[in-house]
């Protein structure tokens, strides 16, 4: 079909301005803040393939309509909200369909008795949060796009937030939600505590990026907000191996403080300037709940860290994260790092106790040797849990050969981390997806259950239209 | 050519908790805060790099030291000689925060004794924020010094300098020696060192100097810090046209300010 006439008949679907093909609207709608795309796009370059229009739905009848006309075309479109994604996720297919929920605002049912609230996919969790905030609840659910970030998005993309160590990830926050499938219908799955019915069918969802529905509503779990409870300090502790073995210890022992976040020396000294000794990592925990529960952990807390080489820092660096951390937002685009010629970035990876501590070595001593630009490669810990943790590397490199050179050596440091990690039995993405730059290591990723992924592609998307590239390896 | 840069590690003060500022008294807790290059001496930094490397494609010999005075900051320090500064000295000593005249006595005490031709400092840095270091500095030392300064070139045996004047840009020859004192520049941030270059240098120490006995005591002892409010309200005016919102604007706000 050519693309005028697409066009058309997507303006006899939904109203003529919600189909938009300003090249402006649709380079907005494709933007990613993958590091390499940052500076291409500070560069002045945007090397994004071009969608032909960008539909911003208005509800889920919209959005049955609009994807069964493109199944039956079998026209590419890719599901976007809040636009925060950082693994190239959201990039179209040249020739496709935006297809924007982010219209789709507004919150469906607060539900006190039974503990949930309904939003729609285009909600921001900001406003979500504050509007629990101000009726003495929470989300629990604080990732660090927090202020971009909408409902939607962060089910597709398997989200999870800076107190997830107390809360969970989403997939343990989400209780039901409703999704359209590529060929229109429209799935609900109801809100129940828990149930025994077969597989769990909301994990078809959570964090399949888009390629097997749209996500187009979620009923997430509230808690009791009482932030006067808390429970912060902040050790500086020796090495970041002995950081790691401590946060084993708090997690084996039972305890969950909400926030466990170790940073390594290197980011002690580029990010916290200062404030711990030379060769000193930082450990940063916070517990929420009430009172009597994080006055527990708080002592708990102290008391194994006196096995450790460790310094007491107070509850000061805690209370000045918890309310920088989310900064880098403001920043995500000026150019900051493109006017230092550089590139900057995180990949996040897991594994358990045994083996993350090898990662995190393996990695910081392979990759100085690997790129002779790079200016600083540094990891924190900031997902914790029973068998294992996750670290978040930061990296960042000069550019030396010119913009075109950025890429290429994104995907190396990508390529050195998701080797290590792989060869020892981690997990090659914690909390960002897959992406479209992290397929080609799916297959090892998933070894003999990939398979499965394929089938479930078919299943469910069996013209492939739903964000082409995202996990699943094109298949020749 | 010898030139000094004289830096300080401030505390990122956007990153101090609204209670520690209600805290009157004679000292702001920034302990926890991360720290960083004041970003006018982190200007200087980079200027003085830039005029080393054009003077070495001119075939000119030009070193550069950094020194900072107190503070404990000998690890963040040490990364200047990642970036290529010749050498790193730090200059023990406790409360600098409120004393550009000791400030000023210990630089100039270095400078001669080190025999530098070249000083260029950032026109003011946290926590002060007083700008009278660099010219009481020039005044001890009795060299000329020129404010607001943008760029710096060299020639054989003196700089040429472009500084900020309030009619406009202005381009000077410089004879050294002479005090630089760096304002706002186009790209204020310095160079970063690759972690190879950073390694090469692992092994190095900062040098640290002492200023002896020779320091005068600072006359003026801060006795107590208050935090300036700057509370803003909003107001709507209230008009059926522009006309009419832009005479309740004069007639209100500003008609009596003008007038005074």
């Amino acid at each position: 079909m050519q693309k005028d006439e697409m066009i058309q008949q997507l303006r006899g679907i939904v109203e003529t301005e919600r189909v938009i093909t300003d090249e402006q609207v649709i380079l907005e709608s494709s933007k990613d803040y993958i590091g390499f795309r940052r500076y291409e796009r500070s560069d002045g370059k945007f090397w994004v393939n071009r969608a032909a229009c960008v539909v911003r739905v208005k509800d889920t009848q919209q959005v049955s309509s609009v994807l069964k006309f493109l199944n039956k075309q079998k026209i590419d479109v890719v599901p976007r909200t809040g636009g925060s994604s950082v693994t190239m996720g959201i990039e179209p297919q040249l020739g496709g369909v935006i297809l924007d929920g982010s219209d789709m605002n507004g919150i469906l049912e607060f539900n006190e008795r039974d503990m949930y609230i309904t939003a729609r996919c285009g909600t921001p969790l900001e406003s979500l949060e504050k509007y629990l905030n101000e009726r003495g609840y929470t989300s629990g659910h604080f990732p660090q796009s927090l202020p971009l970030a909408q409902v939607g998005g962060l089910l597709a993309t398997r989200s999870i937030g800076q107190l997830s160590t107390l809360y969970g990830g989403i997939e343990d926050l989400v209780i039901g939600l409703e999704a359209v499938l590529a060929d229109g219908e429209v799935i609900r799955i109801k809100n129940v505590p828990r149930r025994s019915v077969g597989p769990d069918l909301r994990h078809l969802f959570i964090g399949s990026e888009g390629m097997l529905a749209f996500i187009t509503e979620a009923t997430l779990k509230i808690f009791k907000y009482a932030p006067e409870n808390r429970w912060m300090c902040a050790y500086g502790v020796k090495g970041t191996q002995t950081g790691l073995d401590l946060i084993r210890d708090i997690m084996v022992e039972g305890y969950k403080p909400a926030v466990v976040r170790l940073h390594d020396p290197v980011e002690v000294e580029r990010l916290f300037g200062g404030i711990a000794p030379e060769g000193y990592s930082l450990l940063l925990l916070l517990a929420e709940g009430p009172k009597s529960i994080t006055a527990a952990i708080g002592e708990a807390v102290e008391r194994i860290v006196k096995k450790y080489d460790t310094i007491n820092l107070g509850p000061k660096p805690v209370e000045s994260w918890l309310i920088t951390r989310n900064d880098v937002c403001k920043e995500m685009d000026l150019p900051n790092y493109y006017n230092a010629g550089v590139v900057a970035d995180t990949c996040e990876i897991s594994a358990n106790w045994s083996q993350i501590g090898e990662i995190y070595r393996a990695v910081l001593e392979r990759m100085p040797q690997e790129l002779p630009n790079l200016i600083f490669i540094s990891g924190h810990s900031s997902h914790s849990y029973m068998q294992g943790t996750n670290i978040y590397f930061v990296f960042g490199y000069k550019v030396v050969n010119g913009v075109e050179s950025a890429r290429e050596d994104y995907m190396h440091v990508v390529r050195v981390i998701m080797e290590e990690t792989l060869k020892r039995g981690g997990s090659i993405a914690h909390h960002h997806g897959s992406g479209k730059y992290r397929t080609q290591w799916m297959p090892q990723e998933h070894g003999s259950s990939y398979p499965l992924m394929y089938k479930l592609k078919e299943a469910l998307d069996p013209n492939g239209i739903l964000n082409k590239g995202v996990i699943l390896v094109e298949r020749k | 050519m010898k030139i000094l840069v004289c830096f300080k590690i401030v505390p990122e003060l956007d990153n101090v908790l609204e209670s520690d500022w209600a805290v009157a008294g004679d000292r702001v807790d920034t302990d926890y805060v991360r720290k960083v290059y004041n970003c006018f001496d982190e200007a200087a930094l980079e200027l003085a790099l830039k005029l080393k490397d054009e003077a070495r494609s001119s075939g000119l010999e030009v070193t550069c030291t950094a020194a900072t005075i107190g503070g404990n900051q000998a690890a963040m320090a040490k990364n200047l000689y990642a970036v290529n500064f010749d050498r790193v000295v730090v200059i023990p000593q406790d409360e600098v925060d409120f004393c550009p005249g000791k400030i000023a006595g210990i630089i100039a005490d270095f400078v001669v004794e080190e025999g530098f031709d070249l000083v260029m400092m950032g026109k003011l840095a946290g926590v002060g924020d007083n700008g009278m270091t660099p010219l009481i500095a020039a005044e001890k030392l009795g060299w000329p010094a020129v404010t607001e300064v943008s760029r710096v070139f060299p020639l054989e045996s003196s700089v040429n300098v472009l500084h900020s004047t309030d009619l406009g840009e202005q381009a000077l020859s410089l004879h050294l020696p002479a005090v630089v004192v760096v304002g706002n520049t186009e790209y204020s941030y310095l160079r970063l060192a690759t972690l190879r270059e950073k390694l090469k240098v692992s092994q190095r120490q900062v040098e640290e100097f002492s200023c002896g006995t020779r320091t005068e005591e600072n006359p003026s002892p801060v006795v107590q810090l208050l935090r300036e409010k700057s509370e803003k309200h909003c107001i709507f005016l209230n008009g059926g046209t522009p006309e009419e919102k832009a005479r309740l604007l004069f007639d209100r706000y500003l008609k009596e300010r003008w007038s005074t």
